[in-house]
């Protein structure tokens, strides 16, 4: 099924009553999630408490084949704070030893929730990585700041 | 004289022989009695095109799980779909509509004149070849998968 609303069990960076909801799709060995990082950093910034960030798993392993690891290694976390921790160094390439890793992975919990982001995002309209909804429809348009920007000015516009 | 539109659901998928990625040459024949997902695409080497086909690849397992068969057309030569399929290490067959150039493609109403190439597409036929479902893309916008599966699980649905 696709899964749009917001769930006590996803990492979410703001308030869950935001008025925009920004959820991504990702993998961290994909080099345009990383760039995405920055855009996503300055939009948080600009927007503050209207906007909320939600992350999910979407690793193509197809073409990156640590990606699937990589995510059981960041939702191996003890609680949020680690989580997000974990993320800020996954975007940024920081090594992660190949010994955690594979100690994530054998989680077969872990492993489960990676799966359901994966199914549940590709018949949500997952198209590829990194892969954004806003307020439950998938934003097809350019993934830069600018653009970005004016889309979520223009959601906010039309709820007043 | 009016262009042909993409041929809708309820049309009887028009019948094919192409060369196909493995040197072989397939028909869309040898696969009637089980679900077929026809992914028309503009070329290989492009990167819309790069991140559906691995989207596809990634999520083939979703459509095993209906017995599917993916097959994909562009009018690429066979040499290079060939290559093209081996960097990629994709699991399903990449079809050339090459000679006659776009001759399926324009069977099929997905076929784009002005670049010369197959427009981005996607067709589900039923068992007894009926298409159940067809979708045109923009050029630019990767459509995902979303509503291959869908049309998938109508058929499931439909069938049990």
């Amino acid at each position: 099924m696709p899964k749009f609303k917001i769930e006590t069990t996803d990492h979410l960076r703001g308030k869950i009553q935001a008025p925009v909801i920004l959820l991504e799709y990702g993998d961290y060995q994909c080099e345009f999630c990383k760039s995405a990082e920055v855009v996503i950093q300055n939009l948080r910034q600009s927007f503050g408490s209207k906007l909320a960030f939600v992350f999910r798993n979407f690793p193509i392993t197809s073409k990156h084949p640590k990606a699937f690891g990589l995510a059981c290694f960041a939702e191996s976390s003890k609680n949020e704070k680690e989580f997000w921790k974990r993320y800020d160094a996954l975007m940024s390439s920081v090594k992660i030893s190949a010994k955690e890793i594979n100690a994530a992975a054998k989680n077969s919990k872990i492993r489960r929730k990676i799966d359901i982001d994966i199914s549940t995002g590709v018949r949500s309209g997952v198209n590829g990585t990194p892969c954004f909804f806003i307020n439950g429809r998938r934003y097809d348009g350019e993934q830069n700041y600018t653009a970005m920007f004016e889309y979520i000015q223009k959601k906010l516009e039309t709820r007043k | 004289m009016q262009k042909k539109g993409i041929l809708k659901a309820g049309k009887i998928a028009p019948h094919f022989t192409l060369p196909s990625s493995d040197g072989s040459r397939l028909s869309l024949k040898k696969f009637f009695g089980k679900p077929i997902i026809l992914v028309f695409y503009p070329a290989d080497w492009s990167r819309v095109c790069g991140s559906q086909l691995a989207l596809y690849n990634e999520v083939f397992p979703e459509f095993q799980k209906y017995n599917a068969q993916l097959l994909a057309i562009s009018v690429d030569g066979p040499n290079s779909h060939a290559e093209y399929a081996k960097q990629n290490g994709l699991k399903f067959p990449l079809l050339s509509d090459f000679e006659p150039k776009g001759e399926v493609a324009k069977k099929y109403g997905v076929y784009s004149s002005k670049g010369g190439v197959t427009e981005r597409a996607l067709f589900v036929i039923a068992n007894d070849g009926r298409i159940v479902w067809s979708y045109r893309s923009p050029m630019g916008v990767n459509p995902g998968a979303d509503g291959i599966l869908k049309a998938l699980e109508s058929i499931d649905k439909k069938g049990k």
